[in-house]
């Protein structure tokens, strides 16, 4: 649905966008993993028209973002990072009005605000304006604005920057809604969990180029080799002896022994299973844990640094 | 196509004039209250003393001031609504991710900004004449002068909201710019009362060319020249119209 090859976006010296190329396909959640800064906003303005490329091509449908503008927007439904409203308009207004842009008519389009209200569980507050509504409200009706056309493709950029844990596990499931009714999803973030949960695919995005590909384990599997096994042993059987079992056993990295607690790191399962097979027959466990790499690592792992 | 184009323009015009209306209580100074404070102080007022020609100065200045009524709310109330959706609400980026072209866009705020000039001088029109009987002549002649000059100073409210960046210079411009232009476009006084030098200037101007048609019409005194007047000012509608529609897209696609 989305196609985007090398594409480079510059603002005077400054590259905003490098070189990238991606594809989405129909009905999946496609993630734009990166920090502030890293160009996602700027790929969507472009993909929108809002912005015109430097080079490279972008395509949605078929048909290219900067020839055919106006077919595009119609199968489009953006979200915004920062949400725009007539602050004078009540949001059933606001509404109707972003609605008659897209040329529906008057009836359906009535019967649309009221749907979209209904879904963003906003119908109560239709006569408000958009700055009386929380923080989660907004980013709802954001979202149920980008829903009134019915578009195919949605764009949402950071849908739930700002928002408190509990309201964006909220916005999490409107979106997880929208890929059940069929929608496919561009969704930027600088948030792990998000894109974890979320996607079906990532690309992670630093200085304007994308970095690394691929489904979220895809991703972590890039640090398979860090899978770490923290066991605590029962006091009374722990020794020096168990350090030096393990360490014999290839494909583990690392055992670091604290008085009866153990970090293992190990390449792969089929090693956690052996090392885990071999501390059971030989002594006794009061706790495991597994833990394995986040997108968070796989981030750290590919730009030295931790996501801004 | 065309029907595409017409539907897209009318859809940014109903949210202007749904805004307008909403708002018309605070429109409504401008609308009535303004005008008919410069009929009272220098019509009725100063006017007794103030002889131009073999003409009453009230029915001299009516239709000068029936024009600044169509500038005030065509350029003030576009460029300070397209400054707000541009900058503040930024409702123009939202529009922009529609289905609609910037033209589109720039042709609804220029034809909100004409209706609403309208709607005011309808209003001036019939309270001037019901009140105080002052005649204004061929009234399709004179709305075709409006409708063109409307048209001229909401383009140039679009050209100069997409230009400044803060509201504050936007006053500036006005007072600097727009408010003499009513002053010396001959609303108050004949042109041909003003220095020698300045006055193929400001006869160059389309709001004294349309001051002066339109005068023509309501005094009866004739002007082989209306329809060549009504081409001029369109001229220069549509050359505002380009450039406000150029540097339109340049601030806002960046």
């Amino acid at each position: 649905m989305i196609e985007v090859e090398n594409l480079v976006k510059k603002f005077g010296d400054a590259t905003a966008v490098d070189g990238i190329s991606f594809k989405v396909r129909k009905g999946e959640i496609f993630g734009f993993l990166g920090p502030n800064g890293a160009g996602k906003t700027t790929t969507i303005n472009i993909l929108v028209g809002l912005s015109l490329p430097s080079s490279g091509i972008a395509k949605i449908a078929g048909l290219d973002v900067t020839k055919h503008p106006i077919g595009i927007r119609k199968r489009l439904g953006i979200a915004a990072q920062a949400a725009y409203f007539d602050h004078h308009l009540s949001i059933k207004d606001n509404l109707f009005y972003h609605g008659l842009l897209y040329g529906l008519p008057r009836k359906e389009l009535k019967k649309r605000v009221d749907t979209a209200l209904q879904w963003s569980k906003l119908e109560k507050y239709r006569n408000k304006k958009f700055h009386q509504l929380s923080g989660g409200m907004q980013r709802r009706l954001v979202v149920a604005r980008a829903m009134l056309s019915d578009p195919e493709i949605l764009l949402l950029d950071e849908p739930t920057t700002g928002l408190d844990p509990q309201t964006r596990r909220q916005v999490w499931e409107f979106i997880k809604n929208l890929k059940e009714a069929g929608k496919t999803v561009l969704l930027t973030t600088h948030y792990m969990e998000e894109a974890d949960l979320l996607c079906d695919r990532i690309a992670i995005i630093d200085h304007g180029r994308i970095i690394a590909s691929g489904t979220p384990n895809e991703l972590k599997k890039m640090l398979d080799k860090n899978i770490v096994i923290d066991i605590t042993l029962n006091p009374e059987v722990a020794g020096d002896h168990i350090k030096r079992d393990l360490d014999i056993i290839s494909g583990v990295n690392y055992v670091r022994m604290e008085s009866n607690r153990i970090k293992i790191g190990v390449v792969d399962d089929a090693i956690v299973e052996q090392v885990l097979k071999s501390l059971i027959i030989r002594t006794k466990i009061s706790e495991i844990n597994i833990i394995r790499p986040t997108l968070d690592d796989v981030f750290l792992h590919l730009t030295g640094r931790e996501i801004r | 196509m065309i029907a595409r184009v017409i539907k897209a323009m009318l859809a940014v015009w109903e949210r202007e004039m749904h805004e307008y209306i909403s708002n018309l209580h605070v429109n409504a100074m401008r609308l009535a209250v303004e005008p008919l404070l410069f009929i009272f102080i220098f019509g009725m007022g100063l006017g007794k003393r103030v002889v131009i020609g073999d003409v009453n100065y009230l029915y001299f200045l009516a239709p000068g001031i029936l024009f600044m009524v169509a500038v005030n709310n065509s350029y003030m109330t576009i460029s300070m609504r397209l400054m707000i959706a541009r900058d503040w609400d930024k409702t123009l980026i939202t529009a922009l991710s529609a289905p609609i072209k910037p033209f589109e866009i720039v042709l609804g705020y220029v034809f909100a900004g004409v209706t609403q000039a309208l709607a005011a001088c309808a209003i001036f029109i019939v309270l001037m004449n019901y009140f105080l009987g002052i005649p204004f002549g061929s009234v399709s002649l004179i709305v075709l002068l409006i409708i063109a000059t409307a048209a001229f100073f909401s383009s140039l409210g679009v050209a100069i909201s997409m230009v400044l960046d803060n509201p504050h210079h936007l006053m500036v411009v006005t007072s600097l710019v727009v408010m003499p232009m009513s002053f010396f476009c001959g609303i108050f006084i004949p042109v041909t009362d003003l220095p020698n030098w300045v006055q193929p200037v400001i006869e160059a101007i389309p709001l004294t060319v349309a001051v002066q048609a339109a005068r023509a019409i309501a005094l009866s005194t004739g002007n082989p020249y209306l329809w060549q007047n009504l081409a001029y000012i369109i001229a220069f509608t549509i050359a505002v119209f380009l450039i406000g529609l150029h540097l339109f897209k340049k601030k806002v696609i960046t």
